[in-house]
């Protein structure tokens, strides 16, 4: 266990670095690395979808009339919204406002809780329907004998997606206990930032995911 | 704002508060572009258009929002190797996907039998079996 130093500040770090500043920054370079990580894995989904895009594009324009591109959209209104409060939480603690900070935040988690709902109902829309992956595909009136490769995919990459939202918002309400600890100060914030990189990151992918999945014919 | 010189290492970037609405708006207004866009069919440049625009929102959010911009290089240069391995990872698959249709002959082309050679002229050289 290393020793804790302390500097004029009041900003604690461990001593095998310069100083707060040293350590906040390699802390946020452990989370760009991670995202890499994350980015890396969506890829293969990614990927999977822009090679049977290629080789079945009627099916895929078949499939994409069965997505509701209003609730994708409200989503993408919903996250986008999200993102800017987190982004706005980090910088209100740089400025000392803790308690507006904690607003921000506490949108941002309820941001989240909207869109797991708006998927909790388009899934069970679409389950109903038999509009299920793979195996499980039950829709009958299908122009395409492969539909149920779309909605493979569909529900890969959403549901890994709502996971991470899931995730996300774990992480904030995580922070927000933290925050009220008073463990974050302007220039002790290193969680709080690293977890918006997350979040901005899961907006990140649904901007991908809205048009291809919802938009694209 | 350290009373310490060896503290005075660097100081945290905050992005000031309009920044962020100007990008939050920019980004609600291609996300409407997108989909009038999408009303229209352009043949082949629909993907072309819905990525080109969310590579612009993508950018916005990694520059503005996640602070990419006010970065250490290092970090740059990280997040976007991500880029790098993506593009190896889709082009070297598509390259062997989309390419199977041009050598769907490959199979019906007769291979030499194990007792031939190819001799400096190109000439066919078979070998008596043992």
């Amino acid at each position: 266990m290393s020793t804790v130093k302390t500097d004029s500040l009041g900003n604690k770090y461990a001593e095998h670095y310069d100083n707060a500043y040293h350590q906040h920054n390699t802390g946020m370079h452990g989370v760009w690395l991670f995202l890499v990580t994350e980015v890396m894995m969506f890829s293969g989904l990614f990927v999977a979808y822009a090679l049977f895009k290629g080789k079945y594009p009627e099916m895929f324009v078949e499939a994409h009339k069965f997505l509701d591109w209003r609730l994708g959209a409200f989503n993408t209104v919903v996250l986008l919204g999200s993102s800017v409060t987190m982004a706005l939480g980090i910088h209100y603690i740089q400025k000392g406002k803790n308690n507006v900070a904690m607003a921000h935040l506490a949108f941002t988690v309820l941001c989240g809780a909207i869109f797991m709902v708006v998927k909790y109902f388009e899934y069970s829309h679409k389950i109903h329907e038999g509009l299920t992956p793979g195996m499980f595909f039950n829709f009958q009136n299908a122009e395409s004998a492969n539909l149920a490769l779309f909605f493979g995919l569909y529900y890969c990459m959403t549901g890994l997606h709502g996971f991470h939202v899931l995730c996300g918002m774990g992480l904030i309400i995580w922070v927000m206990f933290r925050l009220k600890r008073g463990d974050f100060k302007p220039t002790q914030f290193t969680a709080v930032e690293g977890v918006g990189l997350f979040w901005h990151l899961v907006d990140l992918i649904w901007i991908y995911l809205f048009p291809i999945l919802y938009l694209m014919h | 704002m350290y009373e310490i010189e060896s503290e005075r290492s660097g100081e945290y970037h905050v992005t000031e508060l309009n920044v962020y609405l100007k990008v939050f708006f920019t980004l609600l207004g291609l996300t409407g572009l997108t989909i009038v866009l999408a009303q229209f069919n352009f043949g082949a440049f629909n993907a072309i258009i819905a990525l080109t625009i969310s590579t612009i929102k993508g950018w916005l959010v990694i520059g503005y929002f996640m602070g990419l911009r006010h970065e250490e290089k290092l970090n740059k240069i990280t997040i976007l190797s991500s880029l790098i391995f993506v593009a190896i990872f889709y082009v070297l698959i598509a390259m062997d996907v989309f390419t199977r249709e041009t050598f769907s002959n490959y199979n019906s082309v007769q291979k030499p039998a194990p007792n031939t050679q190819v001799d400096e002229a190109g000439k066919t050289i078979t070998t008596p079996k043992q």
